[in-house]
């Protein structure tokens, strides 16, 4: 009985709430526009997915063309989130044109372009030993200058963000690149570079066959964070929806029906978990199709994720709906809530980079758990289940909790 | 035989506040009783109790002998309530309303359809039935409010104030709507500080005041507790020496008017007060006196809730 009763209120508040535009807005169109608008920002619009699903794409522009330059490039194709392409050079010896590959930036289907100057390897042999075996040391005060590199940002893709991950990965390569030089004069890194092989040709790996679709990483993060961040909006719509039925009348007059206030709360509740479950579908799947964004190795773990997220954000939306008294509380509390708990939960700043602190504190709020699920899901190769349905676990202990709460306020104000 | 409502002995404190002390009365079924009271003499506090939307600090309500309990909802199935405020989906068409609140009443199917089609046209909204109630008027709103409560064919039908802030001609087809369930068989509780309309709608009348129940009977009894007075204006101050009038009337002076006033707590015996009022007038007539106006106070509530408080009802 309880289920019928609550399922006409719930049918009558679909209705309501498919007359009102403003809830539609909030709730779908808003996050759509904000992710566009940060996913534009960054320059990864669905028209270079291709390029951003490689992550970073170096141009390696070779005016040395020595063992140890092939080498570099090597090693720096040889990172997973890295691909590498040859620039055409037409003709080497040509100051010119090396002027012009040092000095304009790279076209926009590369993020970034290395240019190896002629001088690449002598120089390398000219280095103390010292300098050798530190080349963070050797590139320190001068940069890659110093050993005659150069590194060049795309226009949309200078953050710099990119260009200390593409220096890093630069420095990181040159100190396998350099291990024959160097062993050349210390013996112990003779077997070291021996050892040191560069995992693939460099020239044929612009494409790695096999890799899994990790789609595009910026919207990895970003849909999702605000997917989550819009679902729990629902928050503030319930309040106002309950509010308007108090305000109307309507809520005493379900209340002297002959029907249980169980039954008007779930009633109530329902319609807004299926639209914050039919919000998040059109979210993930708007992510896919405009922003390619990937639903990881096993897009089935979407559901639970997805379901236990709005069960915990609707049940948030109930207690909130029965402690608020007026439209005033509902909009300054409701988004001192909202804002509050999307910044400490790491929706609008990734929790990775949060002080240890502030990542323990984040875990007090429902969005935290449903951002790990949704991370561990998509940005893993190998998904842990066992980790994603522990961020479930949690998500439905916040929402029952909720809901009693919600249910004892329900009970004591009528 | 148990009467259709029993409420025994209710009570209501807000902190010092006693909104309802001890109100006690029956409601016999197909009755119209009213509850007649200025604005916060407790009555909307009373009409909230009796029908489960509002726990009383003390005593309880009977519906056809069973107790009304605010824990077991299908004890309100019986039972319809038109709320002071409007309580209506403005988002919503009437039939959408007419329909959501049917189906809370366990009414569903081709019944509910037909049983929405009957209300609409017993409240004159037909042909609005189909727009949203955003667009309708204040009356209209008012009259489906009532349509809403009656949908299930309640056997007790509590209004609150159901004619607040409506238009005459609204106003007229509602009291109509009330009567004519009242006749079919549903009993009434109307509770209005219009004592106008409870004493056109309703048979008995309680009278409340600051949460205590003042009066309560049948109408024509608590209209014998005032007399009927007739007023008679000389024109003039003075009066000759050895006029003499019947022994009720009197004699006094209004401003720089002289005016007859007498009284008859028998408003039945109609040749009494014939025979008085000729006697005076041909007394009057004898000493050259004339009447420049007479005028009448019937019995009705307001003057007996006036004598039973000391303040008008409006106050």
């Amino acid at each position: 009985m309880i289920s019928t009763d609550a399922f006409k209120i719930t049918l009558k508040d679909l209705r309501l709430l498919s007359r009102d535009r403003r809830a539609l807005v909030i709730l779908v169109a808003m996050p759509m526009v904000i992710i566009a608008i940060v996913g534009s920002s960054t320059g990864r619009l669905r028209d270079n997915r291709e390029q951003s699903r490689q992550g970073l794409t170096i141009e390696v522009a070779d005016f040395n063309q020595s063992e140890t330059s092939r080498r570099l490039a090597g090693f720096l194709a040889s990172y997973d989130s890295v691909k590498v392409r040859r620039a055409e050079i037409s003709n080497r010896s040509d100051a010119k044109v090396l002027e012009r590959f040092s000095v304009e930036r790279p076209t926009d289907e590369n993020d970034m372009r290395l240019v190896i100057r002629p001088g690449f390897e002598s120089r390398i042999r000219e280095l103390s030993t010292t300098l050798l075996t530190s080349p963070d040391e050797s590139t320190r005060k001068e940069g890659l200058a110093n050993v005659n590199l150069a590194l060049i940002s795309n226009e949309t893709a200078a953050d710099p963000m990119m260009e200390g991950l593409a220096k890093s990965l630069v420095k990181l390569s040159l100190q396998n690149a350099i291990l024959p030089i160097l062993a050349e004069k210390v013996p112990s890194f003779r077997g070291a570079a021996r050892d040191s092989v560069i995992p693939v040709a460099w020239e044929t790996a612009a494409v790695k066959a096999g890799t899994p679709d990790t789609g595009n990483r910026v919207y990895q993060f970003f849909i999702p964070s605000y997917t989550v961040m819009f679902v729990f909006f629902l928050v503030n719509i319930m309040g106002r929806s309950f509010l308007s039925e108090r305000d109307l009348g309507t809520l005493g007059r379900l209340r002297i029906a002959p029907i249980s206030s169980t039954a008007i709360l779930i009633g109530k509740t329902l319609p807004f978990f299926i639209l914050s479950l039919a919000q998040t579908i059109i979210l993930m799947i708007s992510g896919r199709l405009l922003f390619g964004m990937s639903w990881g190795p096993q897009p089935w773990l979407l559901l639970p994720i997805m379901f236990c997220t709005s069960a915990a954000a609707t049940a948030l939306g109930l207690m909130f709906s029965t402690l608020a008294k007026t439209e005033s509380q509902v909009s300054s509390v409701g988004n001192l809530i909202l804002l509050s708990s999307a910044g400490i939960s790491g929706c609008l700043v990734p929790r990775a980079w949060m002080p240890p602190l502030s990542q323990k504190i984040s875990l007090l709020t429902p969005h935290a758990w449903a951002l790990d699920a949704y991370s561990e899901l998509l940005t893993k190769e190998m998904p842990s289940i066992a980790a994603i349905g522990q961020s479930c676990g949690m998500l439905l202990l916040f929402s029952a909790v909720f809901y009693v709460v919600g249910l004892y306020r329900f009970r004591a104000d009528g | 035989m148990a009467p259709l409502l029993a409420v025994d002995n209710l009570v209501k404190k807000y902190g010092d506040l006693t909104a309802v002390d001890l109100l006690s009365f029956d409601v016999e079924a197909g009755e119209a009783f009213g509850l007649l009271g200025p604005n916060g003499a407790g009555k909307s506090t009373a009409m909230m109790m009796i029908c489960g939307l509002l726990a009383a600090d003390y005593g309880e309500v009977r519906l056809e002998g069973r107790r009304l309990d605010r824990t077991r909802p299908e004890s309100r199935q019986r039972m319809g309530v038109v709320p002071q405020d409007l309580a209506i989906y403005p988002d919503l068409s009437a039939r959408e309303n007419l329909l959501f609140f049917g189906s809370l009443y366990h009414l569903s199917g081709s019944k509910l359809r037909r049983k929405v089609d009957e209300v609409l046209e017993q409240v004159g909204l037909t042909a609005r039935a189909d727009d949203l109630t955003d667009t309708f008027s204040g009356g209209m709103k008012r009259r489906l409010n009532f349509a809403a409560a009656v949908m299930h064919d309640p056997v007790l039908l509590i209004l609150d104030e159901p004619t607040v802030g409506v238009d005459p001609q609204s106003r007229a087809h509602l009291i109509e709507c009330i009567r004519s369930l009242q006749q079919s068989g549903t009993a009434i509780i109307y509770a209005s500080h219009y004592m106008e309309e409870v004493q056109i709608v309703c048979t008995r009348a309680a009278i409340m005041d600051h949460g205590k129940l003042l009066a309560c009977d049948t109408i024509p009894q608590l209209l014998k507790q005032i007399p009927f007075e007739v007023e008679l204006r000389l024109g003039q101050s003075r009066v000759p020496e050895g006029l003499s009038l019947d022994t009720s009337a009197r004699i006094e002076l209004d401003g720089d008017e002289a005016v007859v006033r007498f009284s008859t707590q028998d408003q039945s015996c109609e040749l009494a007060l014939n025979r008085d009022v000729t006697n005076i007038l041909t007394a009057l007539e004898q000493h050259s006196i004339s009447v420049r106006s007479i005028r009448t106070h019937e019995p009705n509530l307001e003057r007996l809730f006036l004598k039973l408080t000391g303040h008008r009802l409006r106050d």
